[in-house]
């Protein structure tokens, strides 16, 4: 008998929660990570001394709140930290807008640039909610074939809402809802967030609607800080697993996928350890797995077409700094102020984002990017020394390849456009920045494995969700070598700290190994 | 299997409540949902329900049968629909002038969206139960 149950390829958020989940139900398991620190995309660094990095993922909210109870994570140090105001964009007009918590107080915001808007909003978020009590009872669970989903969508007011998720673009949707040009920007941020499409390109918004499916402190849609750092969840979803009586270590690579008699029974690490086990889950994206673990002539040749089509495009990069004070932003005056609290967004309008996209497509860093800034330290005071501050920003577009040039030369090319672009709204960044790091898509694949740069293992548009997630007909987390499993953000439900993929594969793990799976 | 449970007083004797919770269309009237009551038989019934998931209203036809009458204390029936079979209990305690109701939804989903409905289900039986203790306490107390 094979010394382990289960053997879980990457030690990511996904794989922590299912190694976990099977743990707890009683399975024996063991975690490889090949990085000295578990959590994959969810860690937080110290690049510099004091100052606590969210170096990839940046913000929490759409960790399932069943997983979160399920593995008792507050016990282990798992905390949040709800921030208010959500969102605060400054315009080159010199006008700003704040998203609150509070629905009244975003209402009084907006009627600054149309009060028809303002009207509208409540409604908005309503059908938001209505959507998430419509998305989240098929998060934790094997997705349903695509056209049985659509099913359920019988009627007039069904087929509008079919429309509306899964075939319009941001833009079009929200021109429907709103008028303010000023407000469609702050709101088109969510739809493109590691994206590789403008908000002009149809399946759009259903990557709103991704974005808009946080749970935190008893609020819905919304974003927060993990106390401490990301890191925080991953270790915490370590510590949960080790207690149910799972193995992790970190540190071990694995090098192959071992297939004997066409079925997975283990692994071989880097440093040539065999690790036997009666199942295998791999947290790695498909491309990974099959391309680079899994013996080619272990699956059929048509499953490795499908894989090598899986889009798997970077859209972004991070510039994570060390501060020595707050920038100040011209259009909302003090430092701190309550903008400092959450997301800064530069993004002047849904135009700006599309030309953004469009340089892009054809191979450049934007040279106007679209940037989503964190001060986390501003909250929580442990991510750095007395008196200093964090930032972090996620920027769009940084396609996978550039046109003419690599990501390791552009380094610092891309870090003056990120700047010159922040000065523009904080003239006093460059005075503030004391140490800075650019972390490409071609970091996030050589770190992290993301195939591409592409943070959510494939992207989150419609041809690559639910039933063709990670690609049609093997949807359902069990691979075509019997025994081999896929488990990260590659499955259903997809990408961002949600822990649903990892949730679903444990049970369908569970299933098998207890011979219960239903036919 | 999702199950909601839910145990109320209803200021009213045992035999006004057995009376109103053995009347198909009157228990069915207090489910959430319940359009319509067709009464077949005294055992039988179909429940014309509009289910709301979210953004969408479903229609849903149930057709109940009573397979437990034990006056004035238990009930049982049970309903199947396209995707779902349900079992009630009802369980009634007489303490004088107030009746102590403790009713039990067990729902089990069936088909292509089984998991999704069990979900659905599990986060929506509690909300159910409790409108339809509200349901009963309303149409017997006033």
């Amino acid at each position: 008998m094979p010394e382990f149950d289960v053997v879980i390829v990457g030690g990511g958020h996904n794989g922590l929660v299912t190694a976990g989940y099977l743990a707890k139900a009683g399975a024996r398991v063991i975690v490889l990570e090949k990085r000295p620190l578990v959590g994959g995309a969810c860690v937080t660094e110290s690049p510099w001394p004091g100052f606590r990095i969210n170096t990839f993922a940046y913000v929490c909210g759409l960790l399932r709140p069943q997983i979160v109870e399920d593995l008792q994570l507050p016990k282990f140090g798992y905390e949040t930290i709800l921030y208010d105001p959500q969102y605060a964009v400054p315009f080159p007009d010199g006008r700003r807008l704040l998203m609150w918590l509070d629905e009244g107080k975003t209402q009084e915001e907006i009627a600054a640039f149309s009060k028809a808007d303002a009207k509208a909003y409540p409604k908005y978020i309503q059908f938001w909610n209505d959507v998430l009590d419509l998305i989240e009872p098929t998060m934790l669970a094997p997705p349903v074939p695509i056209a049985d989903l659509f099913g359920m969508f019988t009627g007039p007011e069904a087929e509008r809402l079919l429309r509306d998720l899964f075939l319009v673009s941001a833009k079009d949707f929200l021109d429907e809802w709103f008028e303010s040009d000023h407000l469609k920007a702050a709101l088109v941020t969510q739809a493109i967030i590691g994206t590789f499409n403008g908000p002009y390109s149809p399946g759009t918004a259903y990557v709103l609607g991704h974005h808009n499916i946080g749970i935190l402190e008893g609020h819905r849609e919304v974003w927060g800080y993990a106390k401490g750092g990301m890191g925080r969840i991953a270790d915490a979803l370590a510590a949960s697993a080790q207690h149910f009586g799972a193995v992790v270590r970190t540190g071990a690579g694995v090098r192959r996928v071992l297939v004997e008699g066409g079925r997975a029974v283990g692994v071989e690490t880097e440093a040539g350890e065999t690790i036997r086990a009666r199942a295998v889950v791999s947290s790695l994206d498909p491309k990974q797995t099959f391309l680079r673990l899994v013996p080619r002539d272990a699956v059929p040749g048509e499953f490795l077409d499908g894989v090598r089509k899986v889009r798997t495009r970077g859209a972004a990069l991070k510039f994570n700094a060390a501060l020595d004070g707050l920038p100040e932003y011209t259009a909302m005056p003090g430092a701190p102020g309550p903008h400092h609290n959450g997301t800064i967004d530069i993004i002047p309008s849904m135009e700006y984002v599309e030309r953004a996209y469009d340089e892009a497509k054809y191979g450049a860093f934007s040279s106007h990017p679209f940037i989503e800034t964190q001060y986390q330290s501003v909250l929580d005071p442990s991510v750095a020394p007395p008196g200093k501050h964090t930032m972090t920003c996620f920027v769009q577009y940084a396609p996978t390849e550039l046109r003419g040039t690599t990501w390791d030369e552009y380094r610092p090319k891309a870090a003056e456009i990120v700047l010159d672009t922040i000065e523009a709204f904080a003239p006093n960044v460059r005075q503030v920045v004391k140490h800075w790091e650019v972390v490409t898509p071609t970091d996030m694949e050589r770190v992290l494995g993301l195939t591409g740069g592409n943070i959510f293992q494939g992207d989150i548009t419609p041809d690559q969700i639910f039933s063709f997630r990670p690609l049609p007909g093997w949807a359902n987390y069990r691979m075509p070598v019997p025994g081999l499993y896929l488990g990260g953000s590659a499955t259903h439900p997809g990408g961002g700290v949600l822990g649903a993929p990892g949730y679903n594969a444990a049970h369908v793990v569970l299933e098998d190994l207890r011979g219960t799976a239903k036919a | 299997m999702p199950e909601g449970t839910v145990s109320f007083d209803v200021r009213a004797p045992g035999d006004r409540v057995w009376a109103f919770l053995s009347d198909m269309r009157k228990v069915g009237s207090c489910v959430p949902g319940v359009q319509s009551v067709d009464i077949h038989d005294e055992r039988r019934a179909t429940w014309n329900l509009r289910m709301k998931i979210g953004p969408l209203s479903q229609a849903i036809r149930v057709e109940t049968e009573n397979i437990e009458m034990i006056p004035p204390s238990r009930a049982k029936f049970r309903g199947v629909a396209d995707n779902v079979d349900m079992t009630g209990t009802i369980v009634l305690e007489p303490k004088g002038e107030v009746t102590t109701v403790t009713y039990t939804m067990n729902v089990q989903t069936k088909g292509p969206l089984a998991r999704i409905l069990d979900n659905f289900m599990r986060a929506k039986l509690s909300q159910q139960t409790q409108e339809f203790a509200e349901n009963v306490k309303r149409s017997l107390e006033t």
